[in-house]
């Protein structure tokens, strides 16, 4: 794996160097002040970048949480550009929906869903190359062929690396990837093959790759004290104490947003560690307003459950005949129920933002970060 | 602890001059304090494991250890790992056996593993689970991070248990 820190082009429209330091980006700013190109690496797709070196740069598009797609959506990509995977280097991509689709993790969707996308534009980047190699060369296009970083010219047999040819290739216009040949499935050397976790190196030295781990110059930290039940609403909150804490700056009374998935509402804690956040919370001592609340219970659920299963059932699917294969067996009777269950990752939710007047940049880990960035922007009122 | 003093702690081999209250935990110290955020935040009730760092050679939950009682113990974060030979063996064992899914909790793993490895070098399975128990994996990597244990320690992979 190549390790080596690039510099990203004004394509990619990502602040590297804050970027690379934290998790997910979920956000992307929306002013264009991404580094310069600096010549390189060339942005070939928005999957693909390859420097003059040979470094290939791939994104990963959908939400790492665990389930390896860092590693094994940039596969696809690759086996297709035909690239040695040991050059590869993987980033995760920015929130866009434009130049990547949708970008979410569940359901064990991610795979399925981008089998066919992310080969195409592996091979979008082959025919790139392929067509810098031929315009050079002042052949046709149909006389070279790939092999592992290499355009080849099979009359003459000429070589050129990708890295020769990257400068060129970023010059052209992507292909319709519909019109792209793909790679018979025996011809895979990537694709199918054991490759190993891409973070695994960064995990076992306790690097910063978690989106808790992001660190913005001079940032503060908030605790947002939520209501302890769904509707709960705040009668009032003295914040006195709270505010002569130690390390605390600020700490505020947050209206609701209104929208059901916006911010509800509730109390806002500000300080300069997160520890003194936490330690100045245990000083609030809040009024909520359970009135609201109280349909929202487990105990008044499990009644409402009792009572629609008195009910007839909707008939979903039938198949066969249960009842009459079940004449003459012996009955077992037995409920169950089951709680809401909370995915309860290790790492507990958090959030970093950089917000100025016209942009905000978030780092969060979510399975979700579209719906996220989609809600941020309408809350701070900044144009998605 | 009087407000406004200044506690000096050892973190792998270098002292640090902390202006912080004694009851701060040694995690919020190590993570926004000195910017080693390598040391994780799971529950903050010493009930996962992901905080675990060496104090003193010993595995210990850093989310309830009061910063202004380390005295003068040295502590060793995942940072400074690599520099414990029972650590880079295991840091090599992890890779090697891909014991990591998402990782969070991986840093404690490891901070468990090797403060076991280092007191006993050739454990057994009850060695590895009672050193191990604390830690928890959401991802449930525990057969992975077992076999990462036992190569690390040089021990044959075999593992008799259902999980």
């Amino acid at each position: 794996m190549n390790d080596v820190s690039l510099n990203l082009s004004r394509r990619w429209v990502l602040k590297a160097g804050v970027a690379l330091s934290g998790g997910l980006m979920l956000g992307i700013t929306y002013d264009a002040d991404a580094q310069q190109n600096t010549g390189q690496v060339q942005t070939l797709t928005d999957y693909v970048a390859i420097a003059p070196d040979g470094a290939v740069t791939l994104m990963a598009k959908n939400p790492e949480i665990g389930q390896g797609v860092k590693t094994s959506l940039p596969m696809m990509i690759a086996e297709e550009i035909d690239v040695d995977w040991e050059k590869v280097h993987i980033e995760l991509a920015p929130i866009d929906s434009k130049r990547y689709g949708s970008q979410s993790a569940g359901g064990s969707t991610s795979t399925p869903t981008n089998w066919m996308p992310l080969r195409k534009a592996g091979a979008a980047a082959r025919w790139m190359l392929i067509e810098a190699a031929a315009q050079r060369q002042g052949a046709p296009h149909s006389e070279f062929s790939t092999a592992t970083g290499r355009v080849l010219h099979g009359p003459t047999g000429k070589a050129y690396t990708y890295g020769d040819l990257t400068v060129e290739a970023a010059k052209l216009t992507p292909p319709n990837p519909d019109t792209l040949v793909l790679k018979d499935a025996k011809d895979f050397r990537i694709i199918g093959k054991d490759h190993k976790n891409v973070d695994a190196p960064a995990i076992v030295k306790g690097e910063p790759i978690f989106g808790i781990d992001t660190v913005v110059p001079g940032m503060k930290y908030a605790i947002y004290v939520r209501p302890p039940a769904f509707g709960a609403t705040l009668k009032g909150c003295d914040l006195t104490a709270v505010r002569k804490a130690k390390g605390v700056t600020d700490a505020f009374i947050l209206e609701a947003a209104g929208d059901m998935h916006a911010l509800k509402p509730g109390i806002a804690i500000i300080a300069t560690s997160w520890w003194y956040a936490k330690a100045a919370r245990d000083l609030l001592q809040p009024d909520w307003d359970l009135t609201a609340a109280l349909p929202h219970s487990s105990d008044v659920y499990r009644q409402q459950a009792a009572e629609l299963l008195k009910g007839t059932g909707e008939i979903v699917v039938k198949t066969g005949d249960g009842a009459d294969a079940l004449q003459g067996g012996s009955t077992i009777t037995a409920d169950y129920e089951v709680p809401f269950l909370a995915h309860v990752p290790m790492e507990p939710q958090n959030c970093t933002a950089h917000v100025t007047v016209d942009s905000a940049e978030i780092w969060a880990p979510t399975q979700n970060p579209g719906a996220g960035a989609g809600l941020v922007a309408k809350t701070l009122g900044l144009l998605p | 602890m009087p407000e406004g003093a200044v506690i000096t702690v050892n973190i792998n081999g270098k002292e640090h001059q902390l202006n912080v209250p004694g009851d701060m935990p040694l995690l919020w110290a190590l993570r926004d304090e000195l910017d080693l955020k390598g040391t994780k935040f799971g529950c903050g009730i010493a009930m996962c494991g992901a905080c675990t760092v060496h104090i003193d050679g010993e595995a210990q939950r850093s989310c309830i250890m009061p910063v202004g009682s380390l005295g003068k113990a040295k502590v060793v974060t995942i940072e400074g790992l690599d520099k414990l030979a029972a650590g880079k063996a295991l840091q090599a064992a992890w890779l090697e056996h891909e014991a990591m899914q998402c990782g969070y909790c991986q840093a404690g793993q490891l901070m468990s593993a090797s403060a076991l490895l280092t007191h006993t070098p050739k454990p057994t399975d009850d060695d590895i689970d009672g050193a191990m128990e604390g830690n928890l994996c959401r991802c449930a990597t525990y057969q992975r991070i077992r076999a990462a244990i036992k190569a690390a320690a040089g021990l044959p992979l075999t593992d008799g248990r259902e999980v």
